[in-house]
């Protein structure tokens, strides 16, 4: 009996696999990363300059000693530089970090690279951050360990792929870190009574700050938001089990799919979304992504076991 | 890869997979001391998993906005708005205006910014910084009417641009 779950563990980490969404995933981050530095470029001296909205001083003084902020890094290398200067130079470097990790050239080092100078991005505006930047972070510190650079890359000089079972184990990996997410987010919102009588939805929809289009008609239909609201917290708390089964997986990975579409749509948190639905993807979307392209999985002649009880 | 070394991975992923389900469970606010606790939230914090994933929960809150009356030395006075230029810099201009909120860090915040307004202002001598905050009836009350949405004085401040 023992080594019947042994034996079912091991073939669930480890299970050869192809690591071709892996591309999709070094693809996916790199972009939304550089897209979030296009959209915050037009301020950048502002979030993240020395005497902009924070400065440097409280930054670095609030920070813990051994997190890397743009401030420190300028005590540490730039001072041959002014400090407006050195941060423009470090977007710079970091722009660059990303468009190599993207192609795929020496992408275990770009891929350090890029998570080292984005953590030290978001330590120096880290009272300006929110949810995309934390994501960024987990997604960018697996790039490292993930295989990324594997297919679709100027890395790949290999003319034949073969399935192997370190891609199982990392996509197991992001498969459970989004569970992790997923269960805290749905707990902590069930905690509270404004997710179960509407109210989180209204405030979310009507206050200034994510205010992108005119939603105070539900007040006259209350029991939209309490469904939408019940619905969030059902989708977050069941995502855990739904996903896993084969059943039950495309219905909850569209419904998540469907409810950062509308964080993004209706709350105007793009980038967020963004990168929320490029991680379920690559996490869940294996399947999906082998049946839109079974050409490239025919050419390598892999045969899919399709007893597998995961995929 | 051989399966010894895959083996080894494995347990440093389940570790770090550990540690993401504590930070999750706001391990954090456990009190955790020592060089191994340290080194705990370092881990965390280096590596993403001290995230905590509360994304507006278990409530969404009230914003907190702050608005500048800027006068110049004739005394002439306006009100200022902080505006990005890109809606993904106003929210994180919002972010930063909620640690005005905070006791802890309601008067260095306060003052950081008003130092931005002087700084984008060049010709206002004298900035109030006043933390404001829109309080969104519930769909109960704004469906009766009986409270509109409305902005909240919270708190302000007074700075003077130093002559150098």
């Amino acid at each position: 009996m023992k080594n019947k779950y042994l034996s079912r563990l091991h073939f669930f980490l480890f299970e050869p696999m192809l690591p071709h969404i892996f591309s999709f995933y070094r693809i996916g981050v790199a972009l939304i990363a550089l897209l979030v530095c296009g959209l915050l470029y037009p301020d950048f001296y502002l979030l993240f300059g020395q005497n902009g909205l924070v400065i440097w001083d409280i930054t670095d003084t609030l920070a813990n000693p051994l997190q890397p902020t743009i401030g420190r890094l300028y005590q540490l290398i730039g001072s041959n530089f002014q400090p407006d200067t050195f941060l423009y130079l470090f977007l710079g470097t970091y722009i660059g970090t990303l468009i190599l990790f993207l192609v795929g050239w020496q992408t275990r080092i770009t891929a350090f690279l890029s998570w080292f100078l984005h953590l030290t991005l978001l330590n120096t505006c880290r009272f300006g951050a929110y949810g995309v930047e934390s994501m960024l972070n987990v997604a960018l510190f697996y790039s490292i360990f993930f295989p990324v650079g594997e297919t679709l890359s100027l890395d790949n000089k290999k003319n034949k792929i073969q399935p192997c079972a370190y891609n199982r184990l990392c996509i197991r990996v992001l498969q459970i870190q989004m569970c992790i997410i997923y269960a805290s987010a749905g707990i902590e919102k069930s905690l509270g009574t404004e997710w179960w009588d509407g109210n989180a939805i209204w405030y979310s929809l009507t206050e200034e700050q994510f205010w992108q289009f005119n939603f105070t008609w539900l007040a006259d239909f209350p029991l939209i938001p309490k469904i939408m609201g019940w619905w969030t917290i059902a989708m977050e708390t069941g995502y855990c089990i739904g996903i896993w089964f084969p059943r039950t997986r495309l219905f909850w990975l569209a419904n998540i799919i469907l409810l950062h579409l509308g964080i993004g749509l209706f709350m105007g948190l793009y980038s967020f979304a963004a990168i929320m639905i490029t991680l379920n993807l690559s996490a869940f979307g294996y399947d999906y992504f082998k049946l839109a392209i079974p050409v490239q999985y025919n050419r390598f002649n892999v045969a899919i076991n399709k007893n597998s009880p995961f995929f | 890869m051989t399966m010894t070394k895959l083996k080894l991975v494995t347990a440093l992923f389940g570790l770090h997979l550990l540690l993401s389900i504590l930070f999750a469970g706001r391990f954090g606010e456990w009190g955790i001391q020592g060089n191994f606790g340290n080194f705990l939230l370092y881990e965390g914090e280096f590596t993403g998993s001290s995230n905590i994933y509360s994304f507006f929960a278990p409530r969404v809150g009230d914003q907190i906005s702050v608005l500048y009356t800027l006068a110049d030395s004739m005394g002439v006075q306006k009100n200022w708005l902080l505006r990005g230029k890109t809606p993904e810099i106003n929210t994180r201009i919002a972010t930063v205006y909620n640690f005005v909120r905070l006791p802890e860090t309601e008067k260095l915040f306060s003052r950081n910014l008003g130092n931005t307004a002087l700084r984008l202002n060049p010709t206002a001598s004298l900035v109030r910084v006043s933390v404001i905050q829109q309080t969104m009836p519930s769909l109960q009350n704004y469906k009766n009417a009986a409270v509109k949405p409305r902005w909240e004085h919270i708190s302000a401040y007074d700075y003077k641009r130093k002559i150098e």
